[in-house]
C-alpha cells in the first residue's frame, strides 16, 4: 500500500472536496481517500499494483481540479 | 428582516455555489434511474418527477433544520445579553464565510465545516441507488453537504432566535435555490468556470452584507457608541444609505396632558418618522402603530433605557419612559436591523 499527499491548487469550495473524494473512490485500487478543503490537500492510500500516481492526477483533473504531489 | 434578500441570495448565488456537488449527485440519481427505465424497456423519460421529489424533500429538510436552529437560538438567547453576544458571533462568522467566498486568504477555509466521512458515504451511496425514493432521500441528505452560503444562512437562522423565523429563513433560501435545479445540466454546461468563480465573489459580497448588518444590529442592540449609523453621522458629507427612507425626520411630538406624545408608524422594515426631537425630564409616550407584515420590528427596543416591548399586529401599542440625559437615544427592533433616533434636548 502506498500513501500520498496531494496539494489541490484550485479548490474553491467546501463541497469540492466531496467531489474529489467521490471520484477517486470510484477508481480500482483506492483504499482510502480524504480531502480537506481547509488544507487544500488530498490524502490517498492506494494499491500500486492496480493504480499509479498518473491515473490519480488524471482523475482529479477530470473532476475539474489541478493536483500536485507533495514530497514527503 | 428581509426575506426577499434571502430569496435572491438563494436564487442567484446560493443555487450556484451549492449546486457543484448537489447537482452532480442529483444527476447521478437521475442517470441511475434512467438506466433502469431503459433496461425495463420503457421509452418514457420522466426526469421532472424525481427532481421535484428531490426539491420537496430538500425544502422539508431545510425548513425542519431552520426550525431546530431557531429553537436552538431561542434557548441560547435567554437574556438580552446572551442574545447580543450570539448575534455578534453570528455576524462575525458570516463575515468570515464571506471572506472565504471572496478568497481573501486561505485561513478562512477553516471556518467551513466539513461533514464526517460516514455521512458523505451515505450521500454517495444514495446517489447511486436506483430506489424509487432515492431522489427524495438525497434531498434530505443535502442538509449535510457543506456550502458556504448555506452555512451563512444556518447561522443567520440561529441568530434570529426564533423557531418560526429560523424555518422561514431556511425555507425561503431553499425555495430560492430550487429553480436552478430544474434547469440542471443545462446551466452547468452553459456556465463556464470563470463565470462560476465570479458568482462566488457575488455570493461573498451578499453574505458579507448579511454579516455586517447582523453584526451592526448587535452593536445597536448593545447600545454601542460605535455603529454604522454613528459612523455615518460623524462623516461630514451625508451619504444616504437608505435610499430616501432616512429623510423621514419629523417632529410630530405633541404635549398631551404633560406627556410628550409621538405617533410612530412601524413598518416591517423601518419606522416613520425615524428621527424625533424631545425634551429631557418630561415623560414621553410613543404610540407605535404596526402596519402589518411580519418582521423584526414586531419587537420594539430602546437598549439604552433597557426597554423592550412586543408589538401586536395591526394595532397601537404604547410605550412610556422619561429620558433624563440629553443626547441621542436609539430605538430599534429585536435584531437591531432597523432603528430610529430621538434627540433629547
Amino acid at each position: 500500500m502506498v500513501k500520498k499527499k496531494l496539494k489541490i491548487q484550485d479548490i474553491h469550495c467546501s463541497s469540492c472536496s466531496l467531489v474529489i473524494d467521490m471520484d477517486l473512490e470510484d477508481l480500482e485500487g483506492v483504499i482510502n481517500v480524504k480531502t480537506s478543503y481547509a488544507k487544500a490537500e488530498t490524502e490517498i492510500e492506494f494499491d500500486p499494483a492496480k493504480l499509479d500516481e498518473e491515473q490519480i492526477l488524471a482523475t482529479i483533473k477530470k473532476s475539474g481540479y489541478t493536483a500536485v504531489p507533495i514530497e514527503t | 428582516m428581509d426575506l426577499w434578500l434571502i430569496f435572491l441570495t438563494g436564487l442567484t448565488v446560493g443555487g450556484l455555489t451549492c449546486m457543484v456537488v448537489q447537482g452532480g449527485l442529483l444527476a447521478g440519481v437521475l442517470a441511475a434511474k434512467e438506466e433502469e427505465d431503459f433496461t425495463e424497456g420503457s421509452q418514457r423519460k420522466h426526469n421532472v418527477l424525481p427532481v421535484l421529489a428531490f426539491l420537496i424533500a430538500k425544502l422539508i429538510a431545510y425548513v425542519t433544520l431552520g426550525f431546530i436552529l431557531g429553537t436552538f437560538g431561542s434557548t441560547l438567547a435567554i437574556s438580552d445579553n446572551t442574545r447580543i453576544v450570539m448575534q455578534l458571533i453570528a455576524g462575525a462568522y458570516m463575515i468570515a464565510i464571506a471572506l472565504d467566498l471572496l478568497n481573501v486568504h486561505p485561513i478562512f477555509r477553516y471556518v467551513v465545516i466539513q461533514p464526517p466521512k460516514f455521512l458523505t458515504r451515505m450521500i454517495k451511496d444514495t446517489s447511486k441507488s436506483r430506489d424509487l425514493f432515492a431522489p427524495a432521500i438525497l434531498g434530505f441528505l443535502t442538509v449535510f453537504i457543506p456550502c458556504g452560503t448555506t452555512l451563512a444562512m444556518e447561522v443567520f437562522a440561529i441568530s434570529s432566535g426564533s423557531a418560526i423565523w429560523g424555518a422561514l429563513i431556511m425555507g425561503t433560501f431553499t425555495l430560492g435555490t430550487s429553480p436552478l435545479f430544474l434547469g440542471l445540466g443545462f446551466i452547468t454546461t452553459v456556465l463556464g468556470d470563470t463565470f462560476r468563480t465570479r458568482f462566488f465573489k457575488l455570493a461573498g459580497v451578499l453574505v458579507a452584507y448579511l454579516g455586517i448588518t447582523t453584526f451592526n444590529g448587535a452593536l445597536v442592540l448593545a447600545g454601542s457608541p460605535i455603529t454604522l449609523q454613528t459612523i455615518r453621522d460623524m462623516i461630514p458629507i451625508q451619504i444616504d444609505l437608505s435610499g430616501g427612507a432616512q429623510a423621514a425626520s419629523d417632529s410630530n411630538v405633541q404635549v398631551l396632558a404633560g406627556v410628550q406624545t409621538a405617533n410612530i408608524l412601524v413598518y416591517p422594515t423601518g419606522y416613520s418618522p425615524n428621527y424625533i426631537q424631545i425634551r429631557s425630564g418630561i415623560p414621553v409616550r410613543f404610540n407605535l402603530a404596526t402596519t402589518g407584515g411580519f418582521g423584526c420590528t414586531s419587537q420594539f427596543r430602546i437598549p439604552q433605557l433597557g426597554l423592550s416591548k412586543n408589538l401586536t399586529q395591526n394595532s397601537i401599542t404604547s410605550v412610556e419612559f422619561t429620558p433624563q440625559t440629553k443626547g441621542k437615544i436609539v430605538w430599534t427592533c429585536s435584531m437591531g436591523m432597523y432603528s430610529g433616533i430621538m434627540k433629547v434636548i
